[in-house]
């Protein structure tokens, strides 16, 4: 599933567009409710006339149709986000990720992700873990990326259960933060790689790096089955929106074994804390 | 952002550019910048030989602070500046109050009375700190961190004689005082009237970002009293 930030900056143009269709057609067919051909009979070509008692014969389905699919396109323009804060929003991800990793050439390694926090979580991986061993509900409270610097990896398969009646069991790094609301920072995790399952010292060395990263065993063997990789430094933050209310998680993961400038990285936060709550208020 | 240029200003004299923005007579009224690195100390936690590192986040930790006296002048009031504001509620019970986030629980004002014995500088800060030993060991109040509190008082020992020393002369605590006890009226030959409306050249300071912020708090103050 693609990131939300992503399908709004895309997809918005288009929701706009056939929502203007929908309105159209739904006015056109009750428009032609009305409609009496004795009254134009002579005045407008015959094949008008038919096509409009074509649309008259079908307004009882169009209408309604339209009206529902009109509602439906607010509804999804409501959930996506208005595409010009969603601009704004990945811009800031973008300026920060440079400044972050100002000596990098790596975007795809050097990530900086937007989580948000809500209670519903649709994901495939949050459906897999409610009925997996884990059990936890889709609706217990999640962790979802929602917007990622870059233009690479936009489609990140994950989401972190963060229930709020049981905080203890958030995951990963971005749930920990989630749930101390404080800025946390690990680096020199070690390097992982797909053969290392199966193998002693490979195994108690992604159970260090679980431990240390608060990610899954399961999970993060599952990333190297696929030949994902796992980042070797985490640094993150809580994001606050309107009135100190938690809004999610700003998280930088990164392939390099060390984050350099990780104090620049705080103090670039601090300047930007203001914009990132103006901006997500609304999405 | 230091301190404004206005520099510290006697009661008697006129009224900062900060304070008129909230409608309130201000004794040190500047912003004093806080050192956010050396305040927020870095705990470290190993883990298999790898290092964890937490900090309290960016939010909880107060950029600067100022004290001034309130306007009825019963009041001295420490505020506290964080990067960005929040609803408060009122916590504490006369002589000391402390306005807390209402959700995040941060301390962004402690107000004590004037005290009617010792000396203000003393005694101002010998009852802040008491109050914050009882939000520490008050289980209702004391939600959140206590690692926040624990910067608060740093803060108050580290800027002591900034926010409250006598060496500050007609804008030190104790004058402010004094002014408060014994001048029923004050001499404030150029002070407009505390929600007189300001114009914009007044508010346009170095430090209107923060003023703004103050203001929400202190109107929240106002709102109770009226």
């Amino acid at each position: 599933m693609a990131l939300r930030g992503r399908v709004a900056r895309r997809w918005s143009c288009i929701v706009n567009v056939l929502q203007g269709i929908f309105i159209s057609a739904g006015a056109l067919a009750a428009g032609a409710i009305n409609f009496q051909p004795v009254l134009v009979a002579g005045k407008v070509p015959a094949e008008w006339i038919e096509a409009i008692l074509w649309i008259k014969g079908s307004a009882g389905i169009v209408v309604p149709v339209a009206a529902f699919l009109t509602a439906f396109a607010a509804s999804l323009k409501k959930i996506i986000g208005p595409k010009h804060i969603w601009d704004a929003v990945h811009t800031l991800l973008d300026d920060f990720r440079e400044k972050a990793f100002s000596d990098s050439s790596f975007p795809h390694s050097n990530r900086v992700t937007l989580f948000k926090h809500q209670q519903l979580c649709f994901k495939l991986v949050a459906w897999k873990k409610m009925f997996s061993a884990e059990k936890k509900p889709i609706w217990g409270g999640w962790l979802v990326p929602v917007d990622r610097s870059g233009d690479v990896t936009q489609n990140p398969k994950i989401a972190f259960s963060a229930p709020k009646d049981r905080p203890d069991l958030a995951e990963g790094f971005a749930g920990k933060i989630w749930t101390t609301n404080t800025e946390l920072f690990v680096e020199g995790l070690p390097l992982l790689e797909r053969r290392l399952i199966g193998d002693p010292d490979g195994e108690n060395k992604i159970l260090r790096y679980c431990k240390s990263s608060y990610g899954s065993v399961d999970d993060i063997k599952k990333r190297l089955l696929s030949n994902q990789w796992c980042p070797r430094s985490f640094w993150g933050i809580h994001l606050e929106s309107e009135n100190g209310k938690v809004w999610g998680v700003l998280l930088i993961d990164s392939h390099e074994a060390n984050l350099r400038n990780r104090s620049e990285i705080a103090e670039q936060f601090r300047t930007l804390a203001n914009t990132f709550k103006a901006l997500l208020k609304h999405i | 952002m230091a301190t404004s240029n206005t520099g510290p200003k006697s009661l008697s004299g006129t009224v900062s550019a900060k304070a008129t923005v909230s409608g309130t007579l201000t004794t040190t009224s500047d912003w004093i910048r806080l050192d956010v690195s050396h305040l927020n100390e870095v705990q470290k936690e190993e883990k298999g030989g790898i290092t964890l590192e937490s900090s309290l986040s960016p939010y909880d930790v107060p950029e600067a602070v100022r004290g001034h006296l309130d306007d009825p002048r019963e009041w001295f009031v420490i505020e506290f500046r964080y990067i960005t504001s929040e609803p408060t509620v009122e916590v504490g019970e006369d002589p000391v109050k402390i306005l807390r986030g209402k959700r995040s629980g941060r301390i962004y004002q402690i107000r004590v009375r004037a005290p009617k014995s010792l000396p203000s500088e003393v005694e101002v800060p010998n009852m802040a700190r008491k109050a914050l030993d009882h939000l520490k060991r008050s289980g209702e109040q004391s939600f959140g961190p206590h690692r926040r509190i624990n910067i608060i008082e740093h803060v108050l020992e580290e800027k002591r004689e900034d926010l409250f020393g006598a060496s500050r002369g007609p804008g030190s605590i104790r004058e402010a005082f004094k002014s408060a006890s014994f001048e029923t009226t004050p001499k404030l030959t150029q002070a407009p009237g505390p929600l007189e409306p300001q114009p914009a050249n007044v508010i346009q300071t170095t430090e209107s970002r923060g003023s703004a912020k103050s203001g929400s708090a202190l109107a929240a103050i106002d709102t109770r009293q009226s």
